[in-house]
């Protein structure tokens, strides 16, 4: 198994924490992962996307032009990458944000539109929680790694003053892999 | 490369080389900040001062250099990183080190050039890292890590070299492996060999010990030509004891690809696709640019007649690799500079056409 | 019975310097030695000398010293200071180190307050390269490279090194001196003992800007070349403490 995963927005959207928390996942589950973030020509607002790769053996190249699954967070980010997903491949996509019309592919991507910014409003009280939701979201759709395993290390990684905001991002999680269950259902 | 043990966590290169500066006992860190290594002083600054030791962002990397110079005559272990630009300000400061014969590492994090280029990955500064890179007659050793575990025991390892053959070290990266994050272990996994420096180091001449004086100028009648014969001395140790490759899926292949650092990552990609379409094909990694396998890259053409040198530039490396080759074997070469990063699909059909 | 009034500092090498005749640097050599001998810290003082003709301060100061590039003085020093503080370290650096090539570093140095003494030995002309313009170098001077005289338009006026770096937040100690006669050679002699007790007394930047006399490439007689310091060059470089952290109110040029 292989996976590689592009995660893309606006800066502030939590794009790199999104990769990262994948990327730390994977090797707690044992797996082989590398983490590539790209940034603008300054580490200035714009655009945001990292590189993910889970893999069950060892990873060469941490690039990849063709990723089999994208978590796009804002319109010129589905713009840019939507061409590049493998045939075969993911895309969610946030709708709160992103307009329909500007989706090009085909049948041969599987897209599932979930209004992640709405969704994070609604359950978590902060937009700021919109990445959590296409998060748990991508992983109802493929779970490469396990949902418990992200929800170990939201609550690892953060410090008790951080409760309430962790399980408002467990919450946001949650409603995401919800969102997607009932559409594929 | 033997498996590690150990507590792995998910690093990021930057980070990994700085505590590897850490546990290598460093006590200096002058910098001052270019894309893309900021996290190495961003992270030294609180971490250095945590064990003891001085942290400064210097006025310019011209200065910077020279403050690392300061403190390596104190005996010091003493560090700075930079990216290509500021590596190429630093060079009158390496050479003086070089000719001073003080130890000192040196981090580039290589970004596109000429000029001011642009932050992607590039391995644009070969030349410069192996050939020296300043004036004068010297070579610093040069380690190229192409992991972020590399980078962590690669900078570690630095610092005995440097201080085993009292000479700048450099560890060269690119910008992919200085910011990506990948599963490390930030612990040695050998102690660190600091020797006695109390033979040349300024301490203030103690206890009437008559003065000393580090320097490169030596104006007497053939001292400086002597100077550089003790240098040259040193570096053919290094050529003789410090060569360092990483050699795999070599025993059964057709032909192999010769690559470094990222280059290396995008060849193991190309070789898994490549072996999983029935073509067998090996690496060779070299893991000092300077000194160079050239001996180890000879055995490789006696055996394996077809070989792609693959790098993030236009061709450096490949001159020396065609230079140990000779007429032994095929080599050819697929490279794109500045931020154009290969493909596994290029090289994959480079391979096809060797 | 005889009285002794005069010996060799024991600091300073038992040998006849390279420099020219009337040439300050064998007078600057001697007041710093006088200042190590004085407080005993042979044994643990760091000299840096940048290119110069003082680069070979080695072959008559009898402490450990380092060669440094020309114009990173500062910084080499800098580098010395942090990682062992217990060094008394000062650097050696004409007007050219210090105020042209080396000048962000001596700016930086002093801003930072760097415990080291910097003994800055301003000739208005480059020594050993030949007589080329100085950043210090006078109006109307001429020079190897400015044959009709240093122009304002041109070339700029002199820096006043002294005047430029007294403000500076980590600045303890600045004082401006010449050696042109044997009553300034004992203001300047203080002056150097002044700035090196300020780093025994773990103080901040201390610098003394010396005028001497580059009497071969000013192309004069010994004496002619003091009286010109003591007259061209004191017009346009006045003598005098620049500030002093470690004295009440301010200092006497200000």
């Amino acid at each position: 198994m292989q996976c590689e995963i592009i995660t893309a927005g606006f800066g502030g959207q939590g794009i790199l924490f999104t990769g990262d928390l994948i990327a730390q996942a994977g090797l707690r589950e044992g797996k082989h992962v590398t983490f590539l973030p790209t940034y603008g020509v300054a580490m200035r607002g714009g655009t945001a996307n990292c590189l993910v790769k889970v893999s069950d053996e060892e990873i060469g190249s941490p690039l990849f032009n063709r990723p089999n699954a994208g978590i796009i967070m804002n319109e010129p980010s589905l713009v840019k990458f939507q061409s590049g997903v493998a045939q075969g491949g993911v895309i969610i996509a946030n709708s709160t944000l992103i307009d329909h019309s500007i989706y090009e592919r085909g049948d041969d991507v599987r897209i599932f539109w979930v209004p992640a910014t709405q969704t994070a409003r609604d359950v978590a009280g902060t937009e700021r929680s919109a990445n959590m939701v296409a998060l748990g979201a991508f992983l109802a759709v493929e779970p490469i790694v396990e949902v418990a395993t992200i929800e170990d290390i939201l609550r690892d990684v953060s410090g008790e003053h951080k409760r309430a905001l962790i399980e408002k991002n467990i919450a946001a999680l949650e409603a995401g892999r919800d969102l997607v269950a009932a559409q594929a259902a | 490369m033997a498996e590690r043990t150990g507590n792995k966590q998910l690093v990021k290169g930057n980070v990994a080389l700085a505590e590897g500066a850490v546990q290598a006992g460093c006590k200096c860190y002058f910098g001052y900040p270019i894309t893309p290594q900021n996290a190495v002083p961003e992270y030294l600054s609180w971490r250095l001062p945590e064990v003891g030791g001085t942290f400064l962002q210097a006025e310019s990397e011209v200065a910077s250099i020279n403050m690392v110079l300061g403190a390596a005559l104190t005996g010091a272990r003493v560090m700075t990183s930079s990216s290509s630009p500021g590596i190429s300000l630093m060079q009158e400061g390496i050479s003086f080190l070089a000719g001073d014969q003080l130890p000192a590492v040196i981090v580039n994090m290589q970004r596109c050039g000429p000029g001011l280029g642009g932050i992607q990955p590039t391995q644009g500064d070969y030349f410069q890292a192996t050939r020296g890179g300043g004036h004068g007659d010297y070579r610093t050793l040069v380690l190229a890590p192409a992991n972020v575990q590399e980078l962590f025991d690669f900078t570690y390892l630095a610092f005995d070299l440097a201080d085993k053959y009292r000479n700048p070290i450099l560890v060269l990266g690119d910008a992919i492996l200085g910011q990506m994050k990948e599963p490390a272990i930030l612990e040695p996994d050998h102690p660190r060999e600091e020797p006695d420096k109390s033979g040349w180091t300024l301490t203030g001449a103690k206890d009437g010990r008559p003065l000393r004086n580090i320097r490169s100028m030596f104006l007497g009648e053939g001292v400086q030509e002597q100077l550089n014969y003790t240098l040259r001395e040193k570096y053919d140790r290094m050529e003789r004891d410090e060569v360092r490759y990483d050699q795999r899926w070599c025993d059964d292949a057709d032909c192999a690809i010769i690559a470094f650092g990222t280059a290396a990552r995008i060849a193991i990609s190309a070789i898994h696709e490549a072996r999983d379409e029935g073509i067998r094909v090996g690496l060779f990694r070299p893991q000092t640019l300077y000194p160079f396998p050239f001996d180890a890259i000879r055995s490789l053409s006696e055996r394996v007649k077809r070989l792609l040198v693959l790098e993030l530039n236009t061709g450096q490396m490949v001159e020396d690799v065609r230079a140990a080759v000779g007429d032994r074997a095929a080599v050819g070469f697929h490279g794109r500079p500045a931020g154009g990063l290969p493909s596994v699909t290029e090289v994959l059909a480079k391979i096809e056409e060797l | 019975m005889t009285t002794k009034v005069y010996e060799r500092p024991a600091s300073l090498i038992d040998k006849t310097t390279h420099y020219c005749g009337g040439c300050g640097h064998g007078t600057a050599h001697k007041l710093v030695a006088e200042a190590i001998d004085h407080f005993g810290i042979r044994d643990r003082t760091v000299g840096v000398a940048p290119a110069g003709c003082s680069v070979l301060m080695y072959e008559y100061l009898d402490v450990d010293t380092a060669e440094s590039a020309h114009g990173r003085a500062l910084a080499v020093a800098t580098g010395l200071k942090r990682a062992n503080p217990d060094l008394i370290v000062f650097t050696y650096q004409g007007d050219g180190d210090l105020a042209s090539i080396g000048l962000c570093e001596t700016i930086h140095a002093a801003n930072r307050g760097e415990k080291v003494v910097v003994i800055f030995i301003n000739n208005a002309v480059y020594g050993m390269t030949g007589g080329q313009m100085a950043p210090t170098t006078l109006i109307g001077q001429r020079t190897t490279t400015t044959p009709a005289g240093r122009s304002v338009v041109n070339e700029g006026g002199p820096l006043n090194m002294a005047e430029m770096i007294a403000p500076l937040n980590g600045v303890t100690y600045c004082e401006r001196v010449a050696l042109f006669d044997a009553k300034h050679v004992r203001k300047a002699r203080k002056a150097i003992f002044k700035a090196f007790e300020i780093q025994l007394n773990g103080g901040g930047f201390a610098i003394v800007e010396i005028l001497s006399a580059c009497v071969t490439n000013l192309k004069m007689t010994p004496l002619a070349a003091q009286e010109w310091v003591a007259d061209a060059m004191v017009k346009q470089f006045p003598l005098g403490v620049f500030k002093d952290e470690t004295a009440q109110g301010d200092g006497d040029a200000v």
